[in-house]
């Protein structure tokens, strides 16, 4: 039983993770109908730019301190969000009106680009990651143990998403978001400036996912170039399995899949952690590929 | 025997109903056309014919047998064939090649008898390309055998898109506005032609057109679509004089 | 003039080439290897992404399969009885080869008939799914017989050296010319059609399922091959040679090539193996020069270097697919 809980409490902050980086996807699918391959490499970005940041304060703001770890990440997700930007406007925008494929060749292309150029720039050897947050147990039963990273990892991430739905339910610029994904063509006809919702949701997603990489790298604190992979894919099979294109989907998709490669882990299955999400994602979009909350997009002839 | 027969035909989409309880009959050399006003349901019935999509009421049957559940190659395999509404010739290839892809399921040396070229490959071959080349000349089209389908103006497309659909040796051959983005001249050739692909093939075409003067001067046979019903069926010169069929055309302009 | 006997002089002359080629300097000599192994793998590609139009994102799980099981079937042969002594190893590895493609063919069925619904990008993820699947699978496989290992998980696979010039450049004329001819016949008019223009093909009585499989069973067949000529060269595999980046590799040799365009897919595949070691002392920008050059190619010209612009048409038919009939 108490083996049970704990699974179920590191899955969850697993699952948090995850969820952060699915919505990203979700929101990019959302406005733009694309897998951006390359977003779990934000991801990665955003785990080395609170390495540096980390470091660089720890002179003024004691690393472990709670103006550090804010500094930490208000500083990566902002450059991971002008990173997303840019990415967009550099690599996307000029294929806007070109097919999925090509957009998806594209953001491989982007993705082996910010892999390698990470090599080059960071060293392909896995260096360690500053302890922003002193970790000790907060809760130590029997039953379960939950340590200070672990309940900062759901809070946070639970906070950040709250966050992402009152921008995207209550502000205009989510209403505007919305519009686009629902109909980009009738968006734009109201005025919409599709340009910048779609520079918005970039920045928003690779904020996200910045905040994702430095919860990452908190909790297992090892980074490298392609730390963001196997990541990525799994917070990609979460978007997908929540439902693409839904938020709360990418969420609970996110959470089922910590969850389960958590229960994995502890079993006998364990090696074939990575193969049983990939099959689950395989799964899904043979027998349901809509997802768990998504629409069914009727296709038309 | 009959040709096709449509038995209580009914297309829903969500709430709305394309086409609703239609029943049609098309004798094995008839000639029929179907009209109506924009958005009648007319390509909804041909989707329907060809298994696009499936009917959510009613059958569908051709020579007797139920082909409702069938798939769109399977029905073509039964002897139906098409042409689109907006021209779908296959992009990458000549009008040779896209006729060709007609015989690419019905050829004997398939994989290996490809891959190894033996087995009459060679024969096979010559055999596929006469007949095209024959088509072509029945067409007229002679002249553009190694073109690029889409290059060619218009008409001459609609035309290729026929051949392909008559390359399958259909016994019903469906026409989705042929005339569409003809010149006059070119509209009373196709009239011509389209008698003359009946008496020399000797099977029924159903045709879909919004031209009246093409539809009255070719067909035998025509019936009449409004929101997906059918309010009218006769021969040209009762069509004409039919109050309902006016009515549905009343303020509509006929392109 | 016959394709039989263009095929044939060709061969003749690759017998004539592979007598010197103990010349060359070793190091020379993988890369030509390396390049025959690519052709293979490119060109069979190139029958599923390219001709057929269905977007692999998995080769390098065929060509795994394919080398692991060829390399499991020479293992045991030549320790019982059938080794390179018999008749220089022709049929140990004629045996080993065929077996490692029919695996590879099969497990192309058994993937394929599943996710080739799937369309774009989604059919992307799904072989690239299947890709790390059958990495994993290996990863987790190790078993001996007669005392000697077998697969060996991640620790790798010690295989037997069968590979030779003459092999890797008689797989690659073959495959080229079963694809080609395969592609330039009325039959295979059938898969460009699916490419084309999905609804009008199948209107035409084109069953474009049962031709997505096919492409998709031959082109494992041969990336199976594929990967027993490279598991008999380099001696050594692991799992991680066999990774959805060795996938992508591939796919950017079609791309580059230009889509449905055999030669100009050779020609990338001669290109992308020198480029790597052409740039050998800036190796640590080799990779950032191969993915910038894969964007700006993207943007400026998604035909592909070589290719007409076939691959850019059948993208915008896919799109006015989208649409109704």
């Amino acid at each position: 039983m108490g083996e049970i809980l704990q699974q179920l409490v590191n899955g969850i902050s697993l699952g948090a993770i995850y969820a952060l980086i699915a919505l990203g996807y979700t929101m990019i699918y959302g406005v733009l109908r694309f897998i951006n391959f390359a977003h779990g490499d934000i991801f990665m970005i955003g785990a080395f730019s609170g390495y540096f940041v980390a470091n660089a304060v720890s002179h003024i703001l004691p690393t472990g301190s709670i103006g550090a770890v804010i500094v930490v990440f208000v500083a990566s997700m902002t450059i991971c969000a002008l990173l997303g930007a840019l990415i967009e406007y550099l690599a996307y925008r000029p294929l806007r009106k070109r097919p999925k494929l090509t957009v998806l060749i594209t953001a491989i292309g982007v993705s082996l680009f910010l892999e390698y150029l990470s090599q080059l720039l960071f060293g392909a050897t896995p260096r360690g990651f500053p302890e922003i947050i002193s970790n000790h147990a907060l809760i130590k039963s029997k039953a379960v143990t939950i340590d200070v990273v672990g309940a900062v990892v759901i809070i946070t991430s639970f906070t950040l998403m709250l966050a992402l739905r009152v921008i995207v339910m209550k502000t205009k610029i989510g209403t505007a978001m919305r519009a686009v994904s629902f109909n980009q063509q009738a968006a734009s006809l109201m005025g919409i400036n599709i340009s910048k919702v779609i520079t918005f949701t970039f920045m928003t997603g690779s904020a996200l996912a910045a905040a994702g990489g430095v919860l990452y790298a908190a909790q297992y604190p090892s980074i490298d170039p392609l730390m963001g992979i196997l990541p990525g894919l799994k917070a990609f099979v979460a978007a997908v399995l929540g439902g693409i294109g839904n938020i709360t989907g990418a969420a609970l998709g996110g959470m089922i899949i910590g969850i389960v490669e958590s229960f994995i882990g502890g079993t006998f299955l364990s090696t074939y952690r990575d193969a049983i999400v990939f099959a689950i994602l395989i799964g899904i979009l043979i027998f349901k590929p809509s997802g768990i909350l998504g629409k069914n997009e009727v296709e038309k002839v | 025997m009959t040709g096709l027969e449509l038995q209580h035909v009914t297309m829903r989409f969500g709430g709305l109903t394309a086409v609703g309880d239609l029943n049609a009959v098309i004798e094995p050399t008839g000639l029929v056309g179907l009209i109506g006003p924009n958005g009648a349901g007319k390509t909804t019935v041909f989707n329907v014919i060809t298994g696009v999509y499936s009917p959510t009421q009613g059958d569908v049957k051709f020579l007797g047998k139920s082909i409702k559940s069938l798939k769109p190659n399977e029905i073509n395999q039964h002897g139906i064939s098409r042409t689109f509404q907006n021209i779908r010739l296959f992009r990458g290839m000549s009008v040779f090649d896209n006729i060709r892809v007609s015989y690419a399921p019905r050829t004997n040396n398939k994989i290996i008898g490809s891959l190894l070229r033996m087995g009459g490959f060679y024969k096979e071959e010559k055999e596929v390309a006469m007949k095209i080349d024959r088509l072509l000349e029945f067409f007229n089209l002679s002249h553009t055998r190694d073109e690029q389908a889409i290059s060619l103006p218009y008409g001459d497309q609609r035309r290729v898109e026929i051949i392909r659909a008559l390359a399958t040796s259909p016994k019903l051959l469906l026409l989705d506005e042929p005339a569409a983005g003809m010149n006059p001249t070119e509209k009373v050739n196709l009239m011509k032609l389209i008698r003359q692909l009946r008496d020399e093939f000797k099977i029924a075409i159903l045709l879909i057109e919004h031209d009246m003067s093409l539809v009255m001067g070719v067909c035998e046979q025509i019936m009449v679509l409004d929101y997906g019903v059918k309010i009218a069926e006769g021969t040209p010169k009762q069509i004409s004089e039919n109050k309902h069929v006016i009515e549905a055309y009343l303020g509509e302009v006929v392109e | 003039m016959r394709p039989q006997l263009i095929f044939a002089l060709i061969f003749a002359g690759l017998i004539g080439l592979s007598l010197v080629t103990g010349k060359i300097d070793p190091y020379y000599y993988t890369v030509i290897i390396f390049i025959g192994i690519n052709i293979t793998m490119a060109t069979s590609l190139n029958l599923i992404n390219g001709f057929t139009g269905q977007f692999s994102l998995g080769h390098a799980g065929f060509m795994g399969v394919g080398a692991y099981v060829s390399a499991i079937a020479s293992t045991f042969l030549t320790t019982h009885g059938l080794g390179t002594e018999v008749m220089g190893g022709v049929p140990v590895m004629a045996i080993a080869l065929l077996v490692g493609g029919l695996a590879a063919a099969l497990t192309g069925l058994a993937v394929g008939i599943p996710s080739l619904r799937l369309k774009g990008d989604y059919l992307a993820i799904v072989t690239l799914g299947f890709n790390e699947i059958i990495r994993v699978i290996i990863q987790n496989v190790d078993f001996k017989i007669d005392g000697i290992s077998y697969v060996g998980g991640a620790r790798g696979f010690a295989v037997p050296q069968l590979s030779s010039f003459l092999w890797v450049f008689g797989i690659a004329l073959v495959a080229i010319y079963f694809v080609e001819n395969l592609i330039n016949s009325t039959y295979g008019r059938g898969f460009l059609a699916v490419r084309d223009d999905e609804v009008a093909a199948e209107a035409m009585g084109v069953h474009t399922t049962r031709f997505k499989v096919r492409a998709f069973v031959i082109g494992s067949f041969f990336a199976g091959i594929g990967g027993g000529l490279f598991a008999h060269f380099i001696q050594y595999i692991t799992p991680d040679n066999f990774t959805f980046l060795k996938s992508i590799e591939i796919v950017v040799m079609v791309i580059l090539g230009g889509m449905g365009s055999t030669y100009g897919v050779i020609l990338a595949a001669i290109l992308l193996t020198i480029m790597p070691e052409a740039l050998r002392e800036f190796s640590e920008y080799r990779m950032i020069i191969y993915s910038l050059m894969l964007i700006v190619l993207m943007i400026a010209r998604p035909q592909g270097l070589f290719g007409s612009e076939t691959f850019t048409r059948f993208f915008a038919k896919r799109k006015a697919a989208a649409n109704k009939v």
